[in-house]
């Protein structure tokens, strides 16, 4: 069960890994997986240089330069030689589904805005770190070709060396190993409810921060950035259950995807995240926000633990190695998975939050970047997702939904003001 | 540089109004200012539409080639009645039910109701005419038809435009039960010659409308969900 049979490299192929399985199900006419991660520079974009880079770092990163192909019984990716990728001017409703046909069945789109340069890659290829490694790469491809001399390091890949083949690999298969096989404990979570907007719409809200305020903050109540901006989104979630007064309260719950590198080590550009769920139960009662704080404190020193997470991932790995399920032909496979999907899995969280953490740089590469953002995409369902970065002293928030409501965020980035973070919002919605 | 009076976050120059809590931004003091370029593009961007021929062209050849066999078979082999037909008729007929799955990125909904209800229609006079009489045609299968996929419509209609949520969906759902069952039984009674009343579709109308009525009340009355938790509470 090897990421990739390599023959010669004409017919070289990737299988999909664990986690790259489920997203192509979830493919609709208007939802697709796709992530954003943008970096913004300290000068105006040049495209033809943009595009120059590109071409010479992509061959860097054979697993983004690939088309998605389906098999008799799973799909797999395999090498895309046609032109392009193609450099393209930015667009306001970003994140747009990613049908596997268009776009000369690349999987990833580069966009630039003025200062910005924007990768949006489609989940099944890697998460947000292999992304992340592909744009810091491309971003430093970019600054040589204007002269700069940047070196590798940290996420700057060497676009002279081969890939490693580590960085190909499907690291949940090393990994998943534990004797046991843990129950994932499912219960329908609290749902927000929004008003659908018409197609092709897509709404941002960005909160800027100093991460020393927030860092700060943090501290008062004794947790971590990530624990404490958990927090703030469980309390809004709970303010707003509360205030539709339903006829039976959930819990609240968010799914928050954790980097199994921090643990495990590999140097895999593909997925190797796994959920975790921090939730608050208020049928239990009121809990102030200090409560709150501890609570997800406590939960996150318990859950996220190597031999936890490694529990977790042989459960899921234990499906996919399923006999039984191996045999079942793919779209027997795509009807399962996307209905127990909606009916479990997106029921399970009310909404989502990723923290991409700190982001470094090669020394020379810092004087030229201002800020990173990323984006979850479109959700699922009508809900809103949060993902979180920071960059020296720029700590970004970015909420993402296609809904109208805008009470969570309004909720969270108030409990943020409330608690003394000064926060400085931008939006695609009235700018 | 403006706040937002509600929120007390610091808006990015170029928003006229909070993001968060829809506040316009009015700063006394910078009123004569020029709007400033978003941070975001203007252009908005559209999906590249792939045609999915695949299905068509497939659905077409098995559709078509059966058809064309069955005639072939009719005219030489078998050549008894013309039973080739009625399964030309339901291939062309299968063939317009798929349209929707064939064509998904042009056939829109209310296209799609009128084909068929054409379709099923145009299937009904050929059988009708392969047979002696035309009389159930056009005194039951056609009003039939026409009922029902009127009600059909309205159905979708208002799924589609009013709500969707789970109990408006089942309150549709029964409106158009007991209905459809009212208008068959009159029309049955009508090509029969029986007298204009109902009898078992009264039974499924009036228990069709006394469920309406509770859905209604529970999705209209917000509060009533609290004063049967108050009044019933065990
Ligand atoms: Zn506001």
């Amino acid at each position: 069960m090897s990421g990739s049979h390599s023959k010669s490299a004409k017919d070289l192929w990737y299988k999909l890994d664990l986690s790259a399985i489920v997203y192509p199900t979830l493919q609709r006419r208007d939802f697709s997986s796709v992530y954003r991660l943008s970096v913004v520079l300290k000068e105006p974009i040049r495209p033809e240089i943009l595009q120059k880079a590109v071409d010479i770092a992509l061959p860097r990163f054979p697993t983004y330069k690939v088309a998605m192909r389906k098999g008799l019984f799973w799909r797999f990716l395999e090498p895309n030689h046609r032109p392009g990728p193609f450099v393209q001017e930015d667009i306001r409703n970003f994140c747009l589904p990613m049908s596997f046909k268009a776009n000369n069945r690349y999987l990833i789109r580069i966009y630039y805005h003025n200062c910005r340069i924007a990768l949006e890659a489609h989940h099944s290829l890697g998460d947000g770190t292999g992304g992340m490694c592909l744009l810091h790469t491309l971003t430093a491809v970019y600054l040589r070709l204007l002269g700069h001399p940047i070196s590798n390091g940290y996420f700057v890949l060497d676009v002279d060396q081969p890939p490693h083949p580590e960085e190909l690999e499907d690291a949940y298969m090393r990994y998943s190993n534990a004797k046991v096989r843990p129950p994932r404990p499912m219960e329908k979570a609290y749902r927000i409810r929004g008003t659908a907007e018409p197609f092709h719409t897509f709404h941002v809200i960005d909160g800027i921060m100093s991460v020393k305020n927030v860092m700060e903050t943090a501290a008062r109540y004794k947790i971590t950035i990530t624990e404490y901006l958990n927090s703030v989104l469980l309390y809004a979630l709970l303010q707003k259950q509360k205030k539709e007064r339903p006829f039976r309260e959930r819990p609240v719950k968010i799914a928050m995807p954790v980097n199994l590198r921090r643990f495990f080590p590999s140097r895999t550009l593909r997925n190797f995240i796994t959920m975790v769920y921090p939730s608050i139960d208020p049928r239990l009662g009121d809990y102030s926000f200090e409560e709150i704080t501890r609570h997800v404190h406590n939960y996150m020193q318990y859950y996220i633990d190597e031999k936890f997470l490694r529990g977790d991932i042989t459960t899921n790995a234990a499906t996919q190695r399923h006999p039984l399920i191996r045999i079942v032909p793919l779209f027997l496979k795509d009807f399962v998975v996307r209905n127990f999907y909606r009916r479990v899995q997106d029921r399970n969280s009310s909404a989502g939050l990723t923290n991409m953490g700190v982001m470094k740089l090669p020394e020379d590469m810092k004087p030229f970047v201002h800020r990173f953002d990323i984006y979850m995409g479109i959700p699922f369902s009508l809900r809103t997702n949060c993902a979180i970065i920071s960059y020296e002293d720029i700590l970004t928030v970015n909420f993402a939904s296609c809904i109208r409501e805008t009470d969570v965020e309004q909720l969270f980035f108030s409990r943020l003001v409330e608690d003394g973070i000064q926060v400085t919002i931008e939006s695609n919605r009235f700018s | 540089m403006s706040y937002c009076v509600n929120c007390g976050v610091k808006l990015e120059q170029s928003l006229t109004a909070c993001p968060l809590c829809l506040t316009p931004v009015i700063n006394p003091k910078e009123l004569q200012t020029v709007p400033s370029a978003s941070p975001f593009p203007a252009a908005k961007g559209e999906i590249e539409t792939v045609k999915k021929r695949d299905l068509a062209i497939w659905m077409s050849l098995v559709l078509g080639a059966t058809s064309l066999s069955c005639f072939v078979l009719n005219l030489t082999v078998y050549q008894g009645s013309r039973w080739s037909y009625p399964v030309i008729g339901a291939c062309g007929l299968l063939w317009v039910l798929l349209l929707p799955l064939m064509f998904s990125d042009i056939v829109t909904w209310k296209a799609a109701l009128i084909c068929d209800a054409t379709a099923i229609i145009a299937y009904q006079y050929m059988l009708s005419l392969l047979t002696p009489t035309q009389y159930w045609f056009f005194r039951l299968a056609l009003p039939i038809t026409l009922w029902t996929f009127f009600l059909w419509g309205l159905c979708v209609l208002l799924y589609k435009k009013v709500s969707r949520a789970l109990l408006a969906t089942a309150l549709y759902f029964f409106m158009v039960t007991g209905l459809l069952c009212v208008g068959i039984e009159l029309l049955i009674r009508q090509y029969a010659g029986q007298t204009f009343l109902i009898t078992w579709s009264a039974i499924v109308f009036s228990v069709c409308f006394v469920i309406c009525v509770a859905l209604l009340a529970i999705l209209s009355l917000a509060g009533l969900r609290n004063t049967v938790r108050k009044r019933l509470h065990f």
